[in-house]
């Protein structure tokens, strides 16, 4: 009995004993990181005063004709100080503050702009951060090679673009974004030929977001966006059609054209001709009609919903058996297309509503009553 | 020396009414208030305002999010405030709502800094009483001048 006593009272002591030794452990460990916190504040702090006054402390005048490397010698004077403060410290020290200092340059350049950006990106090459942070490239996390990325794009480190350009083919998605705006940014819209030729399976995202940069440089990007129709991925030729009827360049009419008549892949096919009818060319409108007695039922609607778009009178004679013979859907098209040709095709909706079927008759009045 | 040679010039500065007009200029330009007022939460942009307007010659007051900018705002009545839309505790159009609602605040003219592409930002701002606004990424230079160009038009230095 007593011995049980005693085991129970030694476990009760020994877990009370190892319980108060957690505890202990965890407060010292958050206090570690607290003031491991504080450290990096007090750091972000300090490079964040010392670099608000590099890129704005006034320099004096030098001729218009002056090199190039007067200016940056300039800038390295400025930087002399804080290169100084780096090269006394210990070499984990140094580290923390080359990372808390990469932070505060990264996060200026996400907010300035004009003078103070040459600036920026001048610390940036010679506080030796662009080796770096290629290196980081091919890091074995793929949130590490994703920031590496972004930070190249926001500092326009030109020197990066052979390995953004090699990030592209990333195995992780958030890497490949990250490297496609950050070439964006360094190379402009000429980077649209390289990045659609090493995109593969475009997300959502990523066509989104590619979408914006087009968007952006307009009419500029319609010579890409044609050479991207004859590339191997499909989600490639789908975004390339999408953007060109989204610019809505009549150039673009030809490279649909073919890609409606030649391409392999229905979806693709199917897509040009609605990008032709939004595009709203008349040189679209003889392949339209053509397609209208095509056997395949996609091809048929969208050939109608892209008539619908033009209104292209002389399909007139093409559409009428489609609204009488056509599925409910190709026939609602098919009205919508007559009734944009005009005069004429109101009147031959009016003519079939009158002595067509009940279904035709419905259809017709619908379309009738959404043309006012 | 221009005096000297045009006696009519030293006559004019001489008289009682020139004397005091520049007295008043000068206790006027004594006691002009060229105080701004800035709330950004993001340290690294508070430290560059505060040092580029301190350059500017003016002094500069920087605080990190809204509640702050209003208890400051009241208490030393600068000649503008300068307010980033996106802020901890209230937002800058929080706080631009409540300087227009506050009879003492009411006059001084309200800079909006905001992040690119938001327009609707942009527009919600002026239609709320701000008197400019500044896109990040900005210029530190177009940001003094900014600034400037909102004193002059009420008045200020």
């Amino acid at each position: 009995m007593q011995t049980q006593l005693i085991i129970i009272l030694s476990v009760t002591v020994a877990l009370t004993f190892v319980v108060a030794l957690v505890s202990i452990g965890l407060v010292i460990h958050k206090a570690v990181n607290a003031q491991e916190i504080r450290r990096r504040q007090r750091l972000y702090t300090h490079y964040s005063e010392k670099f608000a006054e590099v890129l704005l402390v006034d320099l004096p005048p030098i001729p218009s004709n002056a090199r190039t490397s007067a200016i940056f010698k300039q800038y390295e004077n400025l930087l002399v100080p804080i290169k100084k403060e780096l090269e006394s410290l210990p070499p984990v020290e140094a580290r923390l503050h080359r990372e808390m200092l990469r932070g505060v340059l990264v996060d200026f350049a996400r907010d300035l702009s004009g003078d103070a950006i040459d600036r920026l990106i001048y610390c940036f090459y010679s506080l030796d951060f662009v080796s770096e942070q290629i290196e980081l490239l091919k890091h074995k996390h793929w949130w590490v090679r994703a920031q590496a990325a972004r930070d190249l794009g926001l500092l326009r480190t030109r020197r990066a673009l052979a390995a953004l350009t090699a990030a592209l083919e990333d195995p992780h998605q958030d890497v490949r974004d990250q490297a496609r705006q950050a070439i964006v940014s360094l190379a402009g819209v000429e980077s649209l030929r390289t990045i659609l030729r090493l995109t593969r399976r475009m997300s959502m995202w990523t066509a989104l977001e590619l979408s914006i940069s087009v968007q952006q440089y307009g009419e500029e990007t319609v010579p890409y966006l044609v050479e991207g129709l004859d590339l191997p991925d499909q989600s490639v030729v789908l975004f390339c059609i999408e953007m060109l009827a989204v610019i809505g360049f009549v150039s673009a009419v030809d490279p649909l054209r073919r890609l409606a008549k030649t391409y392999p892949s229905i979806t693709v096919r199917a897509k040009a001709i609605e990008a032709m009818g939004r595009l709203g060319d008349q040189r679209s409108e003889d392949l339209l009609v053509s397609f209208i007695r095509d056997p395949n039922p996609a091809l048929r609607l969208k050939a109608l919903e892209a008539l619908g778009r033009i209104g292209a009178p002389a399909a007139l004679p093409a559409l009428i058996p489609r609204l009488e013979h056509g599925t409910l859907q190709e026939q609602i098209a098919a009205a919508r297309a007559i009734a944009a040709t005009g005069p004429a095709g109101m009147d031959e909706l009016h003519r079939v509503a009158a002595a067509g079927t009940k279904r035709q008759r419905a259809v017709c009045l619908h379309v009738i009553e959404e043309r006012g | 020396m221009i005096a000297k040679k045009c006696p009519k010039i030293n006559a004019l500065i001489l008289t009682p009414f020139f004397r005091f007009l520049i007295i008043v200029q000068w206790r006027r330009s004594q006691t002009m208030n060229n105080i701004i007022l800035t709330a950004e939460d993001q340290q690294h942009i508070r430290k560059l305002i505060e040092y580029k307007l301190t350059n500017c010659g003016y002094v500069v007051v920087a605080v990190e999010d809204g509640v702050q900018a209003l208890e400051k705002a009241r208490e030393l009545l600068p000649a503008l405030i300068m307010l980033d839309v996106m802020m901890p505790q209230m937002t800058g159009f929080e706080v631009l709502a409540a300087l227009k609602a506050d009879e003492r605040t009411r006059s001084i003219p309200v800079l909006l800094v905001t992040a690119q592409s938001k327009e609707e930002e942009v527009l919600k701002g002026l239609e709320m009483g701000a008197e400019d606004y500044i896109t990040k990424p900005f210029s530190p230079n177009e940001l003094a001048a900014r600034v400037r160009k909102v004193l002059l038009r009420k008045g200020g230095t």
